[in-house]
């Protein structure tokens, strides 16, 4: 016996340990032995013989039909002596699980070379065969993307030599993918630049990645620049090292082109979208588009102005966000009805917006996908609101002119010289009492015109023609009902270039009712000169009446004052006669009442006298002169004195005292005064009498005069000027209390004030205004 | 050779005012009459004066001009427009101080314009002087 190298044992162990599955077969082919492995691989394990087989559920890989049960490997070693190596078997394990194997199935001989048993080996392939699987989808996808026209694919050596080239790298080229094997790279294509890449990528293990890169065809330099993107991928060797490098291109000129033009349409969009925007921006239209929920998509800036809202306020937002409830419903209408109609639809709107009443004319207009189907309503609105105003302010005033025509019954007429062709406007119509279009050229107007104004009406019109003067006359028509009327015509003549009259334009007005009231008002004129007249005649009779009236009261009252006059002068005679010669028959008594009797008679001489001469200066035409006021007051200052010599008296008078006045009346009232002023200062010792002006502030000159008499208290400053106002009795001091009156009274109807100014016991200065005089 | 001063005035109270109040006592007459018409027939020697001398003419006449039926501007038109009685110094002695009487006297041929004045004394003193002026010192 050999020496067993190996015990049972051992061998049980190695073939337990043994990582493939292992049957054991007796010599009818019995599984006797199953070791650890098999079963994992079955998933369990049954000692059954080649009958049986078939429990192991297998079927052939290359076939797919099921394995029988002596159709088994192990089945065929124990019957043939058949060694089977490796068959590939997918099997179903007893947990169900699909797995494939190696089955191998070996008799065992003994010595004597009969069969005594067999073995079966296993080998769990599944996992290879997976990645078996796997390595061929690889293989196949890759052998896809070789195959692919877009992708350029190169696989070259560490030193950049072609080992493989796909179809799409080399039609490229206009080449065969068999021309490249060998090649090498860069001396196809130098380029230093890319070599130094592609050094770069097999040096680092790195791949490098590049976009759009630019490459021209040295041979094909029609095709002008193109672009690629590139990927240079390193291959690796398990351990790491670089062997080769596989290039990929990914021609993407025609996305590179294609890209520019998109920014170069992406700009021209924008461009294009902001000069639209821009226009719409300046477009006076209001211009928005809705979308189909009434939302506002856009809205331009007049359309903001017009209802005075921000962008915010309207994009996105609803026609019922944007406008008031009474403008929400005629919208909705008008953009129903424009969605309906699928086209350009016109509206009239009517809006009070926050500015007043507008009216516009909108235009909607449904924006249509490519099926047609709408997706939005664009508008465009028009502010007509003037226009219409215009419009109606046009109708108004045509209307206006109309009946302005009508009312001033005046017409409109041209006549064609050169065709003899009259054209008139209605109202001539109406004026001349003749249906339209009867009056066609001139010789039908004449007809109307009446005989006797015929031949002026036609010199008038020749003279318009042939000479400068536009048309101007009057002439009378008479009607079909014979009715006459008065016209008057005014017309201008159109000429050619050579001078030549052409038409004849002008208007025709009925002046009946205007010549009319002309005479009428001339009628009234004449009948109102008269009246006038005799109005003027009673007036002037009235004022002689009262005139004569005057005269006879003065002349009256001076007959009266006059007659009274008589009787006293026989008073004061006979008394005086009495006194004279019958002195010593008279005893005292008599005497003073004798005395009495003249004063009496005396005062009312001068009462009398004082009253003419106040009745006199009321009637009195003043003749004014200029007058030395000066002169005057020294003479009468002269008189005042030698009527009483004894009395004593200092008269200062200002010298150069002009007035302007009537001589008589103001020398009264110098004697008035001065008298006064000299009556009054009769119990003085020392009396001063002074005559002087002043000057105003207005400049008018202010005369004065003044004494030192008794004066008066001023509560009386006013009455002393009316007439019998006394302040002293008679026996203080005589007078009428008239004087003053009379100088007011003179002063006055000079246009002059007097005025008086006293201390009782100092003295009085009377003032009084006249106008200046020349010397 | 007295002289003759024909008054002619209304008033007797005033003729005998006058006559007292003239200072030309001796030499002098007066003769008065109360109305324009009998002054006339004086002057004429007509009417109640038909006895008259017509060639006695007066001296002076003191005239007054309101006078019953004749007035005294129309006897001093008379008296200057009768050759008789033309040269007669004639003086208007009267209350009239109106600008129109004045004026009509002196148109009418009056010599001398008097207004008597209130005033006796004064009166008096006027009197002689037109008396002496007209009857002694004027050549008539």
């Amino acid at each position: 016996m050999e020496q067993e190298l190996v015990t049972k044992e051992a061998l049980q162990n190695i073939c337990d340990t043994l990582p493939v599955g292992i049957f054991i077969l007796d010599k009818q082919g019995t599984i006797v032995h199953i070791n650890p492995a098999a079963k994992k691989i079955w998933g369990g394990a049954k000692d059954v013989g080649p009958s049986q087989f078939g429990e192991y559920k297998g079927w052939w890989v290359s076939s797919g039909k099921r394995i029988e049960a002596g159709q088994w490997a192990a089945a065929r070693a124990i019957a043939t002596g058949a060694a089977s190596i490796n068959e590939e078997i997918e099997i179903e394990t007893f947990t169900g699980e699909r797995k494939f194997i190696l089955n191998s199935a070996l008799p065992l001989k003994d010595a004597d070379g009969n069969i005594s048993g067999g073995i079966i080996v296993n080998e769990d392939i599944t996992e290879r065969k997976r990645s078996e699987q796997e390595c061929a989808m690889h293989r196949e996808i890759l052998e896809r993307l070789f195959s692919s026209v877009d992708l350029l694919i190169a696989y070259m050596d560490r030193d950049f030599n072609f080992l493989k080239v796909n179809r799409a790298y080399a039609e490229a080229d206009g080449k065969n993918p068999d021309f490249y094997a060998g090649k090498n790279h860069f001396e196809l294509y130098p380029d230093s630049e890319n070599e130094n890449i592609f050094r770069k990528v097999i040096a680092t293990g790195e791949p490098y990645y590049a976009y759009s890169k630019p490459f021209v065809y040295a041979e094909h330099p029609e095709r002008g620049v193109t672009y690629w993107d590139w990927s240079l991928q390193p291959v690796k060797e398990p351990s790491g090292k670089v062997s080769g490098i596989i290039l990929s291109l990914v021609n993407v000129t025609g996305h590179k082109r294609t890209e520019e033009h998109l920014k170069k349409a992406a700009k021209d969009l924008t461009e294009s979208e902001e000069r639209l925007r821009a226009i719409l921006n300046t477009m006076g239209n209001a211009v928005y588009m809705k979308d189909l929920g009434e939302k506002y998509l856009f809205a331009n800036r007049s359309f903001l102005k017009t209802i005075n809202a921000k962008e915010e306020d309207v994009i996105g937002k609803t026609v019922q966000e944007v406008f008031p409830e009474e403008m929400v419903s005629t919208i909705q209408e008008h953009d129903s009805a424009a969605l309906k109609s699928g086209t350009t639809t016109e509206f009239e709107e009517h809006f009070t917006l926050y500015d007043g009443a507008h009216v516009f004319l909108s235009i909607r207009f449904p924006l249509k996908d490519r099926e047609g189907n709408p997706y939005a309503l664009c508008g465009v609105s028009t502010d007509i609101t003037e226009i219409k105003r215009t419009e109606e302010a046009l109708i108004k005033s045509e209307k206006s002119l109309k009946n302005a025509q009508r009312l001033a019954h005046i017409g409109g007429c041209e006549w064609d010289i050169v065709n003899n062709t009259l054209r008139v406007s209605d109202e001539v119509d109406k004026i001349v009492g003749l249906p339209k279009d009867e009056l066609g050229d001139l010789e039908d107007f004449i007809g109307v015109v009446h005989p006797e104004d015929r031949d002026v009406l036609k010199k008038d019109i020749e003279n318009t023609l042939y000479g400068k003067m536009p048309l101007s006359t009057t002439y009378r028509i008479i009607r079909p009902d014979g009715q006459e009327r008065i016209l008057y015509t005014t017309g201008e003549v159109e000429r050619d270039e050579a001078g030549n009259p052409l038409k004849l334009g002008g208007t025709a007005q009925d002046i009946t009712e205007l010549k009319r009231a002309e005479a009428e008002i001339r009628k009234l004129n004449v009948e109102l000169e008269k009246r006038v007249e005799e109005r003027t005649n009673e007036l002037r009779q009235a004022f002689d009446e009262l005139a004569a009236a005057n005269r006879e009261i003065e002349t009256f009252t001076y007959s009266v004052a006059h007659d009274l006059r008589s009787p006293l002068r026989l008073i004061d005679g006979f008394s005086t006669i009495l006194i004279k010669k019958q002195k010593d028959r008279i005893d005292r008594d008599g005497m003073d009442s004798l005395e009495r009797i003249r004063g009496a008679a005396k005062r009312m001489g001068a009462l009398i006298d004082d009253l003419l001469n106040l009745s006199q200066v009321a009637k009195a035409e003043i003749n004014s002169v200029d007058m030395d006021l000066s002169a005057v007051t020294s003479l009468i200052a002269i008189d005042l004195k030698k009527a009483d010599p004894d009395r004593t008296g200092v008269f200062k008078i200002t010298e150069g005292a002009y007035v302007r006045g009537d001589e008589k009346l103001i020398r009264m009232v110098i004697e008035n005064l001065l008298g006064n002023a000299w009556k009054y200062t009769s119990r003085n010792k020392d009396p001063y009498i002074e005559f002087g002006l002043e000057k105003a502030k207005d400049g008018k000159n202010i005369f004065y005069v003044r004494d030192n008499g008794i004066g008066f208290d001023m509560k009386y400053a006013r009455k002393i000027f009316e007439p019998f106002q006394r302040l002293h009795s008679s026996e203080e001091f005589p007078g009428t209390g008239v004087g003053l009156a009379t100088v007011k009274r003179i002063i006055n109807r000079h246009g002059g004030r007097v005025w008086a100014e006293s201390e009782p016991g100092k003295g009085t200065t009377v003032y009084f205004t006249l106008e200046r005089g020349q010397r | 050779m007295k002289k003759t001063i024909f008054l002619v005035e209304d008033s007797p109270d005033a003729v005998e005012l006058t006559k007292r109040a003239m200072s030309c006592g001796k030499e002098t007459e007066v003769v008065a009459v109360a109305d324009g018409e009998r002054a006339l027939d004086y002057l004429f020697s007509t009417g109640g004066f038909s006895r008259k001398n017509p060639n006695e003419r007066p001296d002076l006449v003191l005239l007054d001009i309101r006078l019953p039926k004749i007035s005294g501007l129309e006897v001093l038109e008379k008296i200057r427009s009768d050759e008789r009685t033309r040269l007669i110094p004639v003086v208007m002695l009267t209350n009239s101080k109106l600008r129109s009487d004045i004026r009509r006297s002196y148109s009418l041929g009056a010599n001398s314009y008097i207004v008597k004045s209130v005033k006796y004394e004064r009166f008096i003193e006027v009197l002689g002087k037109v008396c002496e002026y007209w009857l002694f010192i004027n050549e008539s």
